[in-house]
């Protein structure tokens, strides 16, 4: 069994950390919180029935992640807007800025991570690792309509987060 | 701002979610559309600005040695041959284990080519130079390349499987010429980059997804090894499971 656990799950390290990461910021908890994800992921594993073994993993990352926000900052929890991290830097940004890519990914690293735990989540999943509704599904448990629906708000408060919003009228 | 298409309906064709006729149906509306048409470019740029490396955290080497050596330890009816290794073992031969597991635990050198790759596929695709060599035969696929590599790529045909091959070419990384090993999986394309390794260790495969299309990466008998397609992960790591029996 190692073996198999070996080649189905080990593969996943890099989108367990990336999502982990994402959900709690720092990179020293989100390694611990993989450790122990793998940790789970080892005992449960004889219960996995085949099939996407990423989003499987994710899942336990996930549910991992929220145990630890739970403990240790249950205020992200609140559907509400971080201030401490979004500092309204982002609408004075000047059109130079606009070309350096590197500034753009900078900008929306920010925005995210300003984002409410559970926008940000949805927008990692599909924008970042790629996940399909089906898997995000999977992963955070809930029903496809509500992951389109969810991804949906999720867009919108990045986009206004950006300060983008401003160019779309007509 | 009399624009009637359903916003989720959009955004679902952003996600690559919509069937054959619903794709053809948005595609036609953006093209009347301005509103739309902006909405989904809007969304691209900052799409393209989330895939950038610097947004995704790949695991530090670290955290996956400290996993692997979890590993054997876990509720686990087989212990894995380099364990039994140990125990059953004199000084030799866990000498022996302790480099191979250096060597196992190992991750590719250098910076990961990984996105270089995806857009050498990308462009495979695009420009119509998809392969050099023609042919389902192994025996044909193989020779065409000697002579203009410095090494000889292991080329196989997975018909069987359900991956035939479908030809080859070659193609330019990392200021090195590799072999690229075309593969087909019902509609998908799969390119295989095959080219040296710089020692003979191997480690497990990696799974990555960058910009839409996923990439495995593994390494085997000196050679590296990505494949890259828009084919499901589990179907791409199984013809990756193909390679090392």
């Amino acid at each position: 069994m190692p073996e198999r656990f070996e080649q189905l799950v080990l593969p996943h390290l890099d989108a367990a950390y990336n999502l982990a990461r994402w959900l709690v910021g720092s990179p020293t908890d989100a390694q611990d919180i993989v450790q122990e994800a793998f940790l789970r992921a080892l005992r449960f594993f004889g219960g996995f029935r085949g099939g996407d073994s990423r989003a499987w993993l994710l899942k336990i990352v996930r549910n991992t992640s929220y145990s630890w926000v739970r403990k240790n900052r249950p205020a992200q929890l609140a559907d509400e807007f971080d201030e401490t991290i979004h500092s309204g830097e982002t609408t004075t940004e000047n059109a130079e800025a606009k070309l350096l890519s590197r500034a753009e990914s900078e900008r929306v690293r920010k925005a995210l991570e300003a984002l409410p735990l559970s926008f940000r989540e949805v927008l990692v999943l599909r924008e970042i690792e790629g996940l399909s509704y089906k898997e995000i599904s999977e992963v955070t448990g809930v029903a496809m309509g509500t992951v389109m629906s969810s991804l949906s708000r999720a867009r919108q408060k990045l986009r206004d987060q950006l300060g983008t919003a401003a160019e779309r009228e007509i | 701002m009399d624009c009637t298409l359903h916003r989720h309906l959009l955004e679902a064709y952003l996600d690559g979610e919509l069937g054959f006729e619903r794709t053809l149906e948005v595609e036609a509306h953006l093209a009347s559309c301005r509103i739309c048409s902006s909405e989904v470019q809007s969304w691209k740029d900052i799409r393209a600005e989330m895939q950038a490396p610097e947004l995704y955290h790949r695991a530090p080497e670290e955290l996956e040695n400290k996993l692997r050596k979890l590993l054997p330890q876990g509720r686990t009816e087989r212990t894995p041959w380099f364990q039994r290794w140990i125990w059953a073992g004199g000084g030799a031969a866990f000498a022996t284990t302790v480099l191979l597991m250096s060597l196992m635990i190992m991750r590719p050198a250098a910076p990961s080519p990984e996105q270089d790759i995806v857009t050498s596929h990308v462009r495979s695709l695009m420009a119509d130079h998809l392969m050099d060599v023609v042919s389902t035969d192994q025996h044909t696929v193989k020779p065409w390349f000697d002579g203009k590599l410095d090494f000889a790529p292991p080329v196989q045909d997975f018909a069987a499987d359900g991956y035939p091959l479908a030809g080859g070419r070659l193609d330019y990384l990392e200021n090195r010429k590799v072999a690229v090993l075309i593969y087909h999986r019902a509609l998908h394309i799969i390119n295989l980059y095959v080219w040296p390794a710089q020692d003979n260790g191997s480690f497990t495969m990696r799974v990555q997804t960058i910009h839409g299309y996923n990439v495995v990466s593994w390494k085997k008998g000196g050679f590296e090894f990505r494949a890259v397609s828009d084919l499901n992960t589990a179907e791409l790591r199984d013809l990756a499971q193909l390679f090392m029996p």
